[in-house]
């Protein structure tokens, strides 16, 4: 999953995978802004096929965060 | 579209000095029009002026049997009940405390005690963690099932001048300042804002509420002005919003530009047809130079994606590039810039939409003042704030002799349109005493089409521009040293460029892509 995770991190944002580890914050290392947020949410709801609520948003920081989370919903 | 590009009247309308008249005018000439749509639990409801009318008046009338000249909190995703919970607050007499859905706890409690706030109303489903705090609250949930009021008109007396809403600005400082806004100041921002531009058609709104553009610009004023506005709940669905609800103006801030933008190139690369976009593109601003628009025809598919009637796109809130004006403009879609801050309610000039000009954020609004006082933008009039919420000396820093001084340098043309050069804190002043403006140095680099993002700063006397460089020119140090040679060549030795500094990621930013500057300097 982690490695899934970080594959569509790299395709959405168009960057290297092996910059990408699990504790990778996407907001302070990657400098992400809310819009880029939501095009890698849309990216995942549609590759894992669950809903990513937007008051959840704001608490996926890490790849880890993200893994977790879907592991979550999909339970 | 046509296009006058020289001044013309005012648009015309009635003159209203507080939100009650706001909606007496709206309920009278709308009726039943629709005034919002949006979904609710996968259903599309459809809200008219007399609705909204309705509604506000059942809540006002909640709010004034139990609370009395109270601040009171309100807190939750854009939403209907969130527009009809804040008008319904103000009209009750009580302020309205208006705070960003994203906080902390912690900086909740900070801001709730900065502004007195006694009572929060909060949206269960986004910041549940507020039903436990040592509040009194009530959720935006159970406001929506308050029944109707017996009262059938709005008859009670308002005062114009009162305090009635705070908002908390988001400076690049980082300190929040709660700016406080009479009924009047908002109302007359309505007036003065809509004397210049006026939207065609509907309207998507898709900024967050808790600032004064993505409420008193993207919203009151198109209810003003009768339109239809759909509420978009979440980002993830602004596309698909957008080609549902076919709007005629959009209101945003630059990142959605830069978004639209970067998206467009990427589904038309994915799709093999970049380099007929481009083509199609020069062949169309050829053909525009005499009068000739094909640009409907060209462009259908891209502008489908936006619904097929995007007319304008008003843009404020930080620096857009003008090469986007252009670019959109090339597809057929109308940038107009304008300049606000939360402190002049919001807005203080906008392009207009047959008179605009690139690179300025517009004409001056109807009854306002601007006067440049050593560059600095002054601003005289009815959408000047109150002042800063229990803080008279900074807020007699900043209001001098009637004049609202913004902190934002610039200048207007002979025509009145006003540009904005910088900010007056990234001003540089060199050992001889000499001021330059960071900004326009950048704005005059960022034409080159090797920079993505440039900052200039003073380094030991000497100036310093560290740059972000496009894709293809990363790295590309000789690229950017002969750049700056020729830069330098016309300038006066003490405004040349003494170092440049190439990055390879961006630079950060705050919540509204506006560089933070300091933390620049930190890292470099």
């Amino acid at each position: 999953m982690n490695e899934k995770v970080k594959s569509l991190i790299s395709r959405t944002l168009e960057i290297p995978k092996d910059s990408l580890n699990d504790k990778t914050n996407l907001v302070k290392d990657l400098e992400l802004e809310s819009l880029d947020l939501v095009d890698l949410v849309v990216a995942f709801e549609e590759e894992f096929g669950v809903e990513i609520l937007d008051k959840d948003i704001k608490n996926l920081q890490t790849v880890e965060d993200i893994v977790n989370y879907i592991e979550s919903r999909n339970a | 579209m046509k296009s006058l590009n020289k001044n013309y009247e005012y648009y015309k309308h009635t003159k209203i000095n507080n939100l009650k008249e706001l909606l007496d005018l709206t309920s009278n000439n709308y009726q039943d029009n629709i005034a919002f749509c949006f979904y609710q639990n996968n259903i599309k409801i459809k809200k008219s002026f007399n609705d909204v009318y309705k509604d506000v008046l059942a809540l006002r009338t909640y709010f004034s049997c139990n609370y009395k000249n109270k601040h009171i909190a309100l807190i939750g995703e854009n939403s209907y009940i969130w527009i009809i919970t804040f008008l319904a607050i103000i009209l009750s007499g009580n302020v309205c405390v208006v705070m960003d859905k994203d906080v902390d706890e912690k900086t909740l409690v900070k801001l709730l005690k900065l502004s007195d706030s006694k009572v929060i109303c909060y949206s269960k489903y986004y910041n549940p963690f507020i039903e436990n705090m040592n509040y009194k609250s009530i959720s935006l949930e159970e406001l929506t099932k308050i029944e109707e009021s017996k009262n059938h008109k709005i008859d009670f007396q308002i005062n114009d001048d009162k305090e009635a809403a705070i908002f908390f600005t988001s400076g690049t400082t980082g300190a929040n300042k709660a700016v406080v806004l009479s009924q009047k100041n908002m109302a007359r921002d309505i007036y003065a804002a809509s004397s210049l531009f006026k939207p065609d058609g509907s309207v998507v709104s898709v900024l967050p509420f808790h600032h004064a553009f993505g409420l008193i610009t993207s919203i009151l004023k198109p209810f003003y002005y009768g339109k239809e506005i759909f509420l978009n709940s979440s980002l993830k669905y602004v596309l698909r919003d957008l080609k549902e609800n076919k709007p005629d103006t959009l209101f945003v801030v630059p990142a959605f530009v830069e978004t639209f933008y970067r998206q467009i190139w990427k589904n038309v690369k994915s799709r093999h047809k970049d380099k007929l976009l481009k083509y199609s593109l020069k062949i169309s601003n050829s053909l525009l130079k005499i009068n000739i628009d094909l640009r409907k025809i060209l462009f259908k598919e891209i502008l489908e994606e936006f619904g097929g009637n995007l007319h304008y796109i008003i843009c404020g809130g930080a620096y857009l590039d003008k090469k986007y004006v252009k670019w959109f403009r090339g597809l057929g879609i109308e940038i107009l810039n304008g300049y606000g801050i939360t402190e002049c309610s919001p807005v203080v000039s906008v392009n207009r939409n047959l008179y605009y000009r690139d690179g300025s954020v517009g004409q001056i609004c109807r009854d306002v003042e601007v006067k440049i006082i050593d560059n600095e933008v002054c601003v005289k009039g009815d959408i000047v704030m109150k002042g800063y919420y229990k803080d008279k000396k900074a807020t007699k820093e900043v209001i001098k002799d009637g004049y609202f001084y913004t902190g934002d340098l610039g200048y207007l043309d002979k025509d009145g349109f006003l540009f904005i050069t910088g900010r007056k804190k990234n001003i540089i002043i060199l050992s001889n005493g000499e001021n330059i403006s960071p900004e326009e140095i950048e704005s005059s680099l960022l034409k080159d089409k090797g920079i993505m993002e440039v900052i200039v700063y003073e380094e030991g006397n000497k100036l310093v521009a560290s740059i972000y460089p496009t894709e293809e020119y990363l790295g590309n140090q000789e690229y950017f040293d002969n750049l700056i040679y020729k830069y330098n060549r016309n300038k006066p030795k003490n405004h040349q460029i003494a170092f440049v500094k190439l990055r390879m990621e961006e630079f950060p930013k705050n919540n509204n892509r506006k560089i933070l500057r300091s933390k620049v300097r930190e890292e470099e």
